[in-house]
């Protein structure tokens, strides 16, 4: 069973659609003491990384997540700000402290010229590392992702990041970390090719049970 | 390597039936809710919008049971349609509290617009960026031309003018933290006379979010004039019922115009527009009936 967490912080309904489409088990979970039995977690969101932070600390996520996914070793997809909420620190309203799991910060996208708009909205090609297991297995070189964000996660430690995008400079697409993997696009509203990273977590959910 | 531009099909609901628009005033009824968005998401267009324009109080002459529009009948539809969509999908009409949002969200909505809500609780507009973030909203204008670079904001679906102007309008809602614009024209609404390009190029240059422009594609050419007027996505209804192919001819005439744009879809084989009953309604047992691993091996999908 893939546990989607609820923590007040946007659609989950579509991510549970997606999976329900391919086949997957998944439960909408709202409390923290329900990861007890999921062998796989995914963490949605949309909205502010301080917001997001303060839900996950209200619902008492931040504890139960690092035991489950850190300690035990559960495979994780974070999705969104869900990948976000993952650096050490943002800078969406206020200077915050994220979870801290990558090393690295969250900053405000910074165009250059007039045609780069924000939010960084729409499809966009993401450039992954070719592995033939992991986040990536079967995904063309030319495949779109759709994005919806205007601040974006820069870390330090680039072997961490297996997909980039090109707005405004390079945009960090998508982190792997062993068993946690995370996505700045959205894979549940990115069609044939997001449902394929999709299909490939529920592949590292079943290798690891 | 970038950002693609959008090509977006819009669906119109009034009382729980598919309607196309003219003038803001006239609907047609097209065909039920559910099989234009099977269809739409089995070519896997970039994103959907589907609009609610029904009015209160206002009786459906289809059905003599329903007296009056019923809003849980839209969430409803909206429920059964998100279990299908497998893109993007903004949806509007109707939304008065952050609950409709809510609810609009919960049913799988990505996006809503917003229209009468932000004309009358501006302060809303702030309340809701903070609650759901900014790449939620979308405010939709309804503008008229006053003159030349002179439009208006229209207010109650196009009816009522409310002196102001469109730059100052959508200024003041991107500081209150709305996400994108879907730029409409009472003026073209359904003439199919191509876009009201000096009204985009006048919001588009003014605000920093991507602008949705719609209103007037009758010709496929019609797409390429609104992106080049500084749009990041076009969107378009009635070609979408009235001609055949329309996602893919519309994104063949972008390609053709220079515009970069998201390649699905570009060698699918005609398919059949009759409604195909065993589609209709997934039932709430049965995971949506069509495969994409089919539908690669027919070669309808990249």
């Amino acid at each position: 069973m893939i546990a989607i967490i609820d923590s007040g912080l946007g659609n989950l309904s579509s991510i549970a659609n997606a999976f329900q489409f391919m086949g997957a088990e998944t439960r909408v979970v709202s409390s923290c003491d329900s990861l007890g039995d999921a062998h796989g977690i995914i963490l949605p969101g949309v909205g502010a990384f301080s917001d997001g932070i303060n839900k996950l600390e209200q619902g008492g996520w931040i504890d139960s997540l690092d035991d489950r996914v850190r300690r035990q070793g559960v495979p994780f997809l974070g999705i969104c700000l869900g990948m976000q909420l993952l650096a050490e620190r943002g800078t969406e309203g206020g200077s915050v402290s994220g979870l801290g799991w990558i090393p690295g910060s969250v900053e405000k996208i910074t165009p250059t010229e007039k045609d780069w708009r924000l939010p960084h909205m729409g499809w966009n090609e993401v450039s992954f590392h070719q592995d033939l297991e992991g986040m990536s297995a079967g995904i063309g070189t030319s495949d779109c992702f759709y994005f919806m964000h205007s601040f974006s996660l820069r870390t330090p430690q680039s072997e961490l990041v297996k997909g980039t995008s090109d707005y405004a400079g390079s945009v960090t697409a998508s982190i792997e970390q062993g068993h946690i993997w995370a996505t700045q696009f959205h894979p549940e509203k990115s069609q044939k090719a997001g449902i394929q990273i999709l299909r490939n977590f529920v592949k590292l959910v079943e290798a690891e049970t | 390597m970038s950002l693609k531009s959008r090509l977006i099909p819009i669906l119109l609901l009034k009382n729980g039936l598919l309607v196309r628009s003219q003038g803001f005033a006239t609907h047609q009824i097209i065909g039920n809710p559910f099989n234009e968005v099977a269809r739409f998401s089995e070519w896997c267009v970039d994103e959907l919008i589907y609009l609610d324009i029904s009015r209160e109080g206002e009786p459906d002459l289809q059905r003599d049971d329903l007296k009056a529009n019923d809003c849980g009948n839209f969430l409803s539809i909206l429920e059964e349609v998100s279990r299908t969509c497998f893109m993007p999908l903004t949806v509007g009409g109707g939304i008065r509290t952050i609950e409709d949002m809510r609810a609009r969200f919960h049913r799988g909505a990505d996006k809503v617009t917003l229209n009468t809500l932000a004309l009358e609780q501006p302060n809303l507009v702030d309340e809701a960026a903070g609650v759901f973030g900014t790449q939620a909203l979308v405010l939709s204008v309804d503008a008229r031309r006053r003159g030349p670079g002179d439009y208006e904001v229209m207010a109650h679906c196009g009816q009522l003018a409310t002196g102001r102007r469109v730059e100052d309008w959508a200024r003041e809602m991107e500081a209150r933290g709305i996400g994108e614009i879907l730029l409409q024209s009472v003026d073209r609404d359904g003439e199919g006379k191509g876009y009201d390009l000096e009204l985009i190029e006048c919001v588009s240059a003014c605000v920093e979010v991507p602008v949705i422009c719609c209103s007037g594609v009758g010709r496929f050419e019609d797409y390429a004039p609104g992106i080049k007027a500084g749009a990041a996505a076009v969107a378009a209804a009635n070609i979408w019922h009235f001609k055949e192919l329309s996602d893919r001819q519309g994104k063949r005439a972008l390609a053709q115009a220079g515009v970069d744009v998201r390649k699905v879809g570009l060698g699918q084989p005609r398919r059949s527009r009759t409604p195909n009953r065993r589609r209709r309604l997934p039932s709430r047992s049965q995971p949506a009936t069509h495969n994409w691993n089919a539908l690669a091996t027919e070669g309808l999908i990249a």
